[in-house]
């Protein structure tokens, strides 16, 4: 898909690495008004029985979703893998580790499902009801991943103030003082930052 | 896990084994650096120890927000065997990165640097004035010393109750529910010892090993009396926020964060 190719070498490493048939790693956006690329999305979800989304411009468009397109006259969008198929898995960062894609697609390999909870929840499950199990929800589920595109992604309130994301963010764009501030204009978008929060609790 | 008592001959907040285990492991060589918290004037700085003699600037309990976990990116990069010192909060982050050692604290507040500057203001101390700060037995306490005459220093100890600044801490602190950091590699408090002594909870083999060795060569003193019943008493404080943190408006749209 449309993407840098850092995750790119990655999906590619671990394709080989692993022999895997029936799952499928996908990165980078979608351009949704490229038709050849759409339907060659839909055969890999036809033909595989786990879709995995890695990297932030698969799992929630990244910075392309700011971005429009144009080709020979006509506007181009950029939207998620998830907007145009079902995807099962979903490893957040930009870019991805590749020891957390090699840990996910082992797991998936083991049936670890303890492991596989915090990705599956990201990749977003159909759940609308107004009590859910504390395990079975975020901030994000079944719609777009909230990133803080227009406001700050930090919640204050529930900050502890340790600096997990600060020292994940790939953009350099948070500083810390007591709590994080984000400088709007080198942030893009990943979602880095809101993932490896220690509120959200992944591990 | 076991659970032991453990004194060291430095000067720390009660039995200075943090800074006696930190300072071991960086002469041994069983970690390249440290990831600890200065205080210029009490307010807390993270900094990367390299060095035996940069761990004693680190002694010492602050309690104010430190964002010690911002360094864990360029020390894994720049060293091999990395060691983290943090609240339970801190260690939770820490186990996103690849560290060989985990020193948990143990915790039940944390405040922002203002709010402890107006509380030692209003027990009429001057902050950088300031020689120990402690929490105990339901009490903030404290420390500072006036210079009597040349020779001798007179000691003056304050006291507040915790219930009267609790309104003041941190509020994700009420959130948590982790008071002897479950995740870290070997926790240490004072809740449980004699004053004077470390409560040191150890979570796997090969901090074991670490402290024999440490046994060994007298650097530290062990007893194995200690009172489980009060670490497992604030244990459950803390476990009671799951419980009211589920009571929360917030826990219906979102209880991920909890």
């Amino acid at each position: 898909m449309v993407e840098c190719g850092s995750c790119g070498r990655i999906v590619d490493k671990i394709m080989k690495k692993y022999n895997l048939k029936d799952i499928a790693l996908i990165s980078g956006a979608v351009n949704l008004d490229d038709g050849e690329e759409v339907e060659k999305l839909k055969k890999i979800r036809e033909n595989s029985k786990i879709v995995i989304a890695v990297g932030s411009c698969a799992v929630s468009g990244g910075f392309h979703r700011m971005l429009i397109g144009l080709e020979n006259g006509f506007p181009q969008r950029f939207v998620r893998i998830g907007d145009v198929i079902k995807v099962d898995y979903a490893i957040i960062g930009c870019y991805p580790e590749e020891k957390e894609v090699e840990k996910v697609v082992e797991a998936i390999l083991n049936n670890d499902e303890e492991t596989l909870k915090p990705y599956r929840v990201i990749a977003g499950e159909p759940i609308i009801k107004p009590y859910m199990t504390v395990d079975e929800v975020l901030l994000t589920s079944n719609k777009e991943l909230c990133l803080g595109c227009d406001t700050s992604p930090i919640e204050n309130t529930y900050c502890t103030g340790c600096g997990t994301c600060v020292a994940k963010c790939p953009a350099d764009a948070l500083n810390i003082d007591e709590k994080p501030t984000v400088n709007m204009d080198k942030c893009v978008k990943c979602g880095t930052c809101f993932f490896s929060c220690i509120k959200v609790g992944v591990m | 896990m076991n659970i032991l008592s453990i004194k060291s001959n430095y000067d720390g907040q009660d039995g200075g084994f943090v800074t006696a285990l930190t300072t071991y492991c960086l002469k041994e060589g069983i970690l390249d650096a440290v990831v600890v918290v200065g205080a210029n004037n009490w307010k807390p700085y993270p900094f990367i120890a390299t060095k035996p003699e940069d761990i004693l600037k680190a002694s010492k309990s602050k309690y104010s927000i430190s964002p010690n976990n911002k360094l864990l990116e360029y020390a894994t990069e720049n060293y091999d065997n990395v060691g983290l010192v943090g609240v339970p909060c801190q260690i939770l982050g820490g186990n996103k990165f690849d560290l060989k050692m985990k020193i948990g604290l143990f915790c039940t507040k944390n405040f922002p640097y203002d709010a402890i500057k107006n509380i030692v203001d209003g027990l009429g101390i001057p902050i950088d004035r300031v020689e120990k700060m402690d929490i105990k037995k339901g009490k903030f306490i404290v420390k500072t010393s006036e210079i009597e005459n040349l020779i001798k220093k007179k000691e003056m100890v304050k006291e507040i109750p915790i219930k009267e600044i609790e309104k003041f801490a941190n509020p994700a602190c009420r959130l948590c529910c982790d008071f002897s950091a479950e995740y870290a590699d070997i926790s240490v408090g004072s809740v449980g010892s004699e004053d004077g002594w470390n409560t040191v909870i150890i979570r796997n083999n090969n901090c074991k090993k670490i402290i024999d060795e440490m046994h060994e060569k007298g650097l530290v003193e062990i007893k194995l009396d200690v009172d489980v019943n009060a670490i497992q008493k604030l244990e459950n404080i803390k476990k009671r926020n799951q419980e009211i943190n589920k009571c929360s408006a917030y826990y219906a749209v979102c209880p991920y964060i909890f």
